[in-house]
């Protein structure tokens, strides 16, 4: 015998249901053969997954996908540059494989700033509901997503590497350098049939990074290490032996470079308008900053909870009614309390009664959009409704989306967008998986303090498949550590020209997370001049970032892409 | 390779089948389901669906791997297992008339095609010199198991598909396909037998492993199902044997590929790990030289002392490469065994339906003007056009082509001869003799004995009279020196 031929025992319960003569009728019998026909998994001759997912892929990621499939058998580098869909890829290679019943259990290890946008993605695109590991009793689960960090942690790498996955993904794979690693070490002793590695840069500084990135997924394809050096590099940095090393790599990674794929971007114009503070609102806004200093360092440094301090002061930038609504629960909190009673008293009374000068400036930025469609996003509920309150009282249609809607509310909320309203004026939550390329504008009526959101949020207009230009307004207040941010984000990062995917690469160069310097920032300086400095030395350790992120982009391009090799040669 | 489209018309042609088994109403593109259908389906009673991937519009375009498909299969699968059809459609009222009112025997002309093939079928059984005379005839169905499987090929890749077998009680083959589309269906009176109440689960098993549990599990009055169904895996294993060894031969390929590499590699890692080591040795080469050509006593012991201290190295460093070597093993074989795994290759079957199917056979009852021939009854496959049962009397083959022998066998024209000297119709088995020269049948009251022969044995030798001229008496010539017997 060739191979060994097994039987389902199920078999023996058609076979019984047979004898008893509980016969169905000819109807159900030919129906459930069709249905039998119509589930059979035959090679991977085309994409299956497709049909179903509202998904749209690129020609580029078709052909990445299919190369992934059939002739690298599940283990491959994906290396695409920045922006263009690597992890659709991964996610419809996943879902291929689990359609075939190749794939059962799959361990997805990102980072943990992209652990929620993973989740979301597999989810409402890939249509896979892959639940966050956390403790190890989660990575017992067939399918888990999990941050690097926390699965690597010892309680956790005991579980998963005493058994079996079909497949593991790790994304941003360049954390995967060095051989000598936690890290590296623990992906490889992870036990996996398929192995996908998602990285734009798989060379972040010399070549042995390549050459672990490669042993890792497949050993032995660059031969040992010292052939390696031998056969392929002049020195850390430069290549040697190019078209064989290019070669080498074609079998095991995937990498399109921007210029080789014709995708069109259709145009994004940022308009970021500031406005001064009314005398009540800069009252209330210096009173606020003023208590929450001294209260946070009135903290010991090393039990500083920046956390309570950070929503505060995000909510002051953002309405003073979302800000009210904070302090009111803290006065209602029992225990020991953030702000003394004196002054969540004073600053409730401040806050009552104002009239933002930001939500007049949004309301004309909308009036003078001449009925087109906008969305304007804010991150709390309270402004959320204020700007719905505006929005009444001058006659603009508009429709409310957050998160305590539930499924069907959000649905009918986006279709009254699409076929009535004028505005959408939605939270975070706002139009995740839904299609809102009808729509060409865009309102940040308050900036998150996370640049990753703030992506995600001009992603959800700004993506493949927009056909008109995109209008991105930004509305702050003068003098507030939010008109910082905007300056930091667009002078020094020079945000909203990066491409969607590049500002988590800057970030990660960072020492740092963003959110956390620039909170620290507000609340630890002691004056306006001691703020502006510090915001002026962070912003000189962006633009390193960015520097840093250009030159590995660059290393990048020359050893991989062909194509830019000549033109820099050209140059 | 099953294209886009055709995957997308068996789509089509799926949903709709369903909706109307589950009772939906169908308005083009508008549906409206029943309340417990939408519930289990998981949409609104009111749907609009379309199969058009390009619609436009506001339908749910249905297509291969869409959640709501999805549910559909699901839901079919659940049903539908087993069936008992009765292919009464096949036969065509006409056609039946003339079978029981027109003599099939008759060599006039017909319209009908159906009878006109029967005619033709019939034909070709030719009964010699005597006339048939149909004195019967009857339809009745014969049950035959329709078994139908999933197979799959699995590996790093799996292949499915689904394989029919038609199996014929009587034969215990595997009988030609039926076309069942026309048939319907038919639930006989139960007889009271059952099934086993135990559920059967687990993982995949052997043939063997399988029916021998279905035995213990099953009451006796299965057993003929039981054996039917043996027989039928068996015969799917034989005709699944080609595709397997294809697709272990691509995985073998491939998984020899792969080892090849990671046999290389941990070979050419376990020499580097033995560079530090050689290393050492040529230095404590170099250094055991330097101690023989010393030429004071101080420098001896320098470098004796040197080449201790490397000795000591060399030790340190061959349990480090010991270490290292043990290292690269478990690696190795941990990564072997990945490889094994990704690549190990089976075959599973799952059989999804089992329908009892029916099919037309019509008996003819045939009598012959000679009283030598005892009467006949031919069995007419209507569906499949063909005789059935209809093998030689004589070599027990197939019968394609048949003839009636002298003394009332159904032959086959292998078996079927003339007597070599009067020309009466024989086989094998009614024939007296055979032509000791040619070979020729020959019957009991012909043929000669050969001289020859007679003279040296008391037993007689039959030749016909052709060979007795032409050869016998040359041979009474030649040997016995005389001109006639």
């Amino acid at each position: 015998m060739v191979m060994q031929i097994l039987h389902d025992p199920g078999s023996l319960e058609v076979l019984s249901n047979f004898l008893a003569r509980s016969y169905d009728s000819k109807q159900w019998y030919e129906l459930k053969n069709a249905a039998e026909r119509l589930s059979l998994s035959r090679g991977f001759d085309r994409l299956v997954s497709l049909d179903a997912l509202d998904i749209e892929l690129y020609e580029h990621q078709r052909e990445a996908v299919l190369r992934v499939l059939r002739d690298m058998r599940g283990r491959a580098l994906l290396a695409d540059e920045v922006g263009l869909g690597k992890t659709i890829e991964a996610g419809v290679i996943l879902r291929e494989y689990m359609l075939r019943g190749l794939v059962r259990s799959v361990l997805i290890l990102v980072p943990a700033s992209l652990l929620s946008q993973w989740h979301l993605e597999l989810t409402e695109k890939v249509r896979v509901c892959v639940p966050v590991g956390r403790t190890p009793a989660s990575f017992e689960k067939q399918q888990v997503i999990a941050s690097l960090d926390t699965a690597k942690r010892p309680e956790n790498a005991a579980v998963i590497h005493a058994r079996r996955w079909d497949m593991v993904i790790v994304d941003e794979a360049h954390r995967l350098k060095n051989k000598r690693t936690v890290n590296w070490k623990f992906v490889n002793a992870i036990e996996k049939k398929y192995l996908l590695l998602l990285t734009a840069t798989p060379v972040q500084n010399d070549l042995s990074e390549l050459y672990n990135l490669i042993t890792l997924l497949q050993p032995g394809q660059l031969k040992t290490y010292s052939q390696f050096k031998q056969e392929f590099m002049l020195d850390k940095h430069s290549p040697k032996n190019l078209s064989r090393l290019r070669e080498l790599l074609s079998q095991v990674m995937v990498r399109r470079g921007r210029r080789e794929v014709f995708i069109h971007f259709p145009r994004r114009e940022v308009r970021s308008m500031a406005v001064p503070l009314s005398g009540e609102e800069r009252s209330f806004y210096v009173t606020m900053v003023d208590h929450l200093r001294r209260a946070y360092r009135a903290q010991p440094a090393n039990k500083r909870n920046l956390l309570p301090f950070l929503l505060l002061l995000r909510e002051t930038c953002s309405h003073p009614a979302a800000a009210g609504a904070t302090l009111q629960a803290m006065r209602r909190a029992r225990g020991q309390k953030l702000l003394p009673e004196a002054a969540l008293v004073e600053l409730l009374e401040l806050s009552h009664g104002i009239q933002p000068a930001k939500l007049r400036l949004t309301m004309d930025v909308v009036a003078g959009l001449r009925q087109e469609k906008a969305i304007i996003f804010t991150e709390f509920k309270a402004t959320q409704e204020a700007l719905a309150a505006a929005c009444q009282r001058a006659g603009v249609s508009a429709v409310m989306y957050h998160g305590g809607l539930d499924g069907r509310a959000k649905q009918a909320a986006i279709e009254e967008f699409r076929c009535s309203s004028q505005v959408l004026i939605s939270t975070e939550a706002g139009g995740e998986g839904h299609n809102l390329q009808f729509c060409q504008t865009l309102i940040n009526y308050d900036l998150p303090w996370n640049p990753m959101r703030l992506e995600q949020r001009i992603g959800r207009i700004h993506r493949l498949g927009q056909q008109r230009p995109v209008l991105v307004v930004n509305v702050v207040i003068e003098g507030t550590i939010e008109a910082y941010m905007l300056y930091l984000l667009e002078r020094k990062i020079g945000m909203f020209t990066k491409v969607i995917g590049e500002l988590d690469i800057i970030l990660a160069n960072l020492k740092a997370p963003y959110e956390r310097v620039i909170a620290e920032i507000a609340l630890d300086s002691r004056d306006e001049p001691e703020m502006r400095e510090r915001i002026e030395a962070f912003g000189r350790e962006l633009t390193e970032a960015c520097h840093t992120y250009e030159r590995v982009r660059r290393l990048n391009a020359q050893i991989f892409d062909a194509e830019s090799q000549t033109l820099e040669l050209e140059a | 390779m099953i294209s886009d489209r055709d995957q997308q018309e068996q789509v089509r042609r799926f949903v709709l089948a369903f909706l109307g088994a589950c009772g939906a109403q169908t308005d083009g593109r508008r549906i409206r389901l029943p309340r417990v259908l939408a519930r289990q389906l998981q949409v609104d009673e009111q749907l609009e669906l379309s199969f058009v991937p390009t619609a436009s519009g506001e339908a749910e375009c249905i297509t291969y791997g869409h959640p709501l498909l999805d549910r559909m299969i699901a839901l079919s699968i659940r049903r539908g297992a087993t069936a008992s059809l009765l292919c009464v459609r096949a036969l065509d009222p006409e056609f039946l008339h003339l079978v029981f009112q027109d003599d099939p025997f008759s060599t006039a002309e017909t319209d009908n095609r159906q009878f006109a093939w029967l005619k033709r079928t019939l034909r070709r059984v030719s009964f010699s010199k005597s006339q048939p005379r149909v004195v019967d005839r009857s339809l009745s169905y014969h049950v035959q198991l329709l078994f139908g499987f999933r197979v799959a090929l699995i590996s790093d890749e799996t292949r499915e598909r689904l394989m029919f077998i038609l199996m014929d009680p009587l034969t215990e083959s595997a009988d030609s396909p039926v076309d069942i589309t026309e048939a319907i269906s038919f639930v006989p009176v139960t007889d009271g037998s059952t099934g086993p109440e135990t559920s059967f689960a687990g993982d995949a098993e052997p043939l063997e492993t399988l029916m021998s549990r279905a035995n213990e599990e099953f009451p006796t009055h299965a057993y003929a199902t039981l054996r039917l169904y043996r027989k039928a895996c068996q015969i799917l294993e034989d005709r699944l044997q080609k595709e397997l060894r294809e697709f272990k031969a691509e995985v073998d390929r491939r998984l020899k590929e792969d080892l090849e590499r990671i046999e290389t590699y941990y070979a050419g890692l376990a020499q580097e790990a033995l560079d530090p080591l050689r290393r050492m040795f040529r230095q404590m080469a170099a250094s055991s030289v330097r101690v023989q050509l010393a030429r004071s006593f101080e420098s001896e012991t320098r470098h004796t002392k040197q080449l201790h201290l490397l000795r000591q190295r060399a030790q340190a460093l061959e349990a480090d490469y010991k270490e290292e070597a043990e290292q690269l093993r478990t690696e190795m074989v941990r990564r072997r065994n990945e490889l094994t795994a990704k690549y190990q290759t089976r075959a599973e079957v799952r059989l999804i339906s089992c329908a009892a199917v029916r099919v037309p056979r019509l008996t003819f009852t045939l009598r012959f003007g000679d009283p030598a021939f005892r009467p006949v009854t031919l069995v007419y496959d209507v569906l499949r056009a063909r005789l059935v049962d209809h093998i030689c009397e004589a070599c027990e083959q197939p019968l394609s082509a048949a003839r009636f022998c002298e003394c009332g066998d159904l032959v086959c024209s292998d078996c079927f001869q003339s007597c070599a000297d009067c020309g009466r119709d024989l086989c094998q088995s009614c024939a007296s003799s055979s032509c000791h020269v040619c070979g020729h049948l020959l019957c009991s009251d012909c043929g000669k004995t050969c001289s020859w022969a007679a003279m040296r044995s008391s037993s007689s030798v039959a030749v016909c009279t052709s060979c007795h001229h032409e050869i016998c008496s040359l041979c009474l010539r030649l040997v016995c020196g005389i001109d006639e017997w």
